[in-house]
């Protein structure tokens, strides 16, 4: 059973109301049910989209749209994805969520935070930012580093300029490969890290990015003393069910869909070195 | 603060034996440079290495006519000028001055007399510088790999 009351096996019908192109191959939606308002959710879960006759994928909520919808980033990379790119705002998709744990919002509250965010892995993060920037007070300093291939993937940007200049959040933003002119920093997120100072008696650090990434970010993370459970990451697999039946997400002993997609480093089992997990 | 305190507190000598670091106090000044000016050139000799405090700098490597391409940032806790540690001792890229950068400039020729005059203080020397290039190196290879796009399919 859903928080809602809904079965959530079964897709409710929403409509697209607004689609906007973010980058060469990432889009954002706004949806809302054609029924009542969208569900609440927490910052880090997913929703199954299903586009009726195509297939049905797992996308994470990147954060409440107007008039009580909600927002989906989305990459066009796989075959339901590439067909949900195509759709027309008026198009009714079916949605069942949302599901899994999200992030830990109130074990950080009282902390320092770092988010470390790369590529698309900034859309899942977008929910627990908003959530920080209307807690601010709660919550000690907060940094962000953000990484991507190049400065025309980078994702919301009037966002990032809000959070730097409105939430006292300190935001840096780095690209792989950029022209002259390019104001920001060049390099991975990883050379980053130690210029933020942290203090590990203190902060606790979230990431999100393809999971290469995040190996690289938390062994960097390490070297400036946090441990392991001061570390939380989302965690991505093929998701089906996304309520812990089909197994398509097992991780060791996870269901990924069901028991995260967020873990705490030291619970993930395998410490993302284990081949075949 | 003296130089020798300011370099004792970058990120590069955290824990170091300040006995041992005392052997570069004749090597080490502050310096300042301004926006755009040039730390180092490629192809020219590395005269000094700096240990970044504050500020902005972009590696960069540039063609004959001067059009340059930017490589990678570097700031306040990071090392600039490593390949000091190797001859010919000549910078590979250039480092501008993207925003004002004060820096502790070690000279390197004293840095290297230092090496071998006290083989304790080279030796845990060089396992951070090694450590500083190792990684510079992988985060290089993260550069390169565009770990930022989707994966493909997993191997099998």
């Amino acid at each position: 059973m859903n928080a809602d009351g809904s079965d959530p096996w079964v897709p409710q019908p929403w409509r697209v109301r607004d689609l906007r192109r973010d980058t060469s191959d990432v889009f954002s939606m706004q949806m809302a049910p054609l029924e009542g308002v969208a569900p609440p959710f927490k910052p880090g879960q997913f929703n199954m989209l299903y586009q009726f006759g195509q297939g049905e994928v797992a996308i994470s909520i990147s954060g409440h749209a107007p008039d009580g919808g909600i927002l989906h980033t989305v990459r066009a990379v796989g075959a339901v994805t590439r067909v949900l790119e195509q759709i027309a705002p008026g198009t009714v998709l079916g949605v069942r969520g949302p599901f899994g744990n999200g992030w830990p919002v109130e074990e950080l509250r009282g902390h320092d935070v770092v988010i470390v965010a790369g590529g698309l892995g900034l859309a899942p993060l977008r929910p627990l930012i908003e959530w920080l920037a209307l807690h601010r007070a709660d919550y000690g300093r907060v940094d962000i580093i953000y990484g991507a291939r190049k400065p025309a993937d980078l994702l919301y940007p009037t966002d990032i300029a809000r959070w730097q200049r409105d939430c006292n959040i300190r935001m840096r933003v780095t690209v792989d490969n950029a022209s002259p002119g390019w104001p920001g920093e060049i390099g991975a997120v990883t050379h980053l890290v130690p210029s933020i100072d942290l203090d590990p008696a203190k902060t606790l650090a979230v990431v999100c990015g393809p999971e290469v990434m995040m190996r690289f970010t938390v062994l960097a993370l390490q070297q400036e003393g946090m441990e392991q459970s001061a570390i939380y990451l989302s965690m991505e697999r093929h998701m089906q069910c996304a309520v812990g039946y089909c197994g398509h997400c097992f991780y060791g002993p996870h269901f990924i869909c069901r028991d995260g997609p967020v873990f705490r480093f030291d619970r993930l089992h395998g410490g993302l070195i284990v081949p075949e997990l | 603060m003296t130089p020798l305190e300011q370099l004792a507190a970058h990120p590069f000598f955290a824990g170091f034996d300040p006995a041992l670091l005392a052997v570069l106090e004749p090597c080490v000044h502050e310096r300042q440079f301004g926006k755009n000016e040039v730390l180092m050139r490629q192809n020219q000799e590395i005269r000094e290495c700096h240990f970044v405090l504050h500020g902005r700098i972009m590696l960069e490597t540039c063609d004959t006519r001067g059009v340059c391409m930017p490589i990678q940032t570097l700031e306040g806790g990071a090392v600039a000028g490593l390949s000091w540690l190797v001859p010919p001792y000549h910078s590979f890229f250039d480092a501008r001055v993207l925003e004002p950068v004060t820096t502790l400039a070690v000279d390197c020729q004293c840095l290297r007399l230092a090496m071998d005059n006290n083989h304790d203080f080279g030796y845990k020397f060089l396992k951070r510088a090694v450590r500083s290039v190792m990684n510079r190196l992988q985060a290089s290879r993260l550069q390169l790999a565009e770990v930022y796009a989707h994966p493909t399919e997993p191997r099998r």
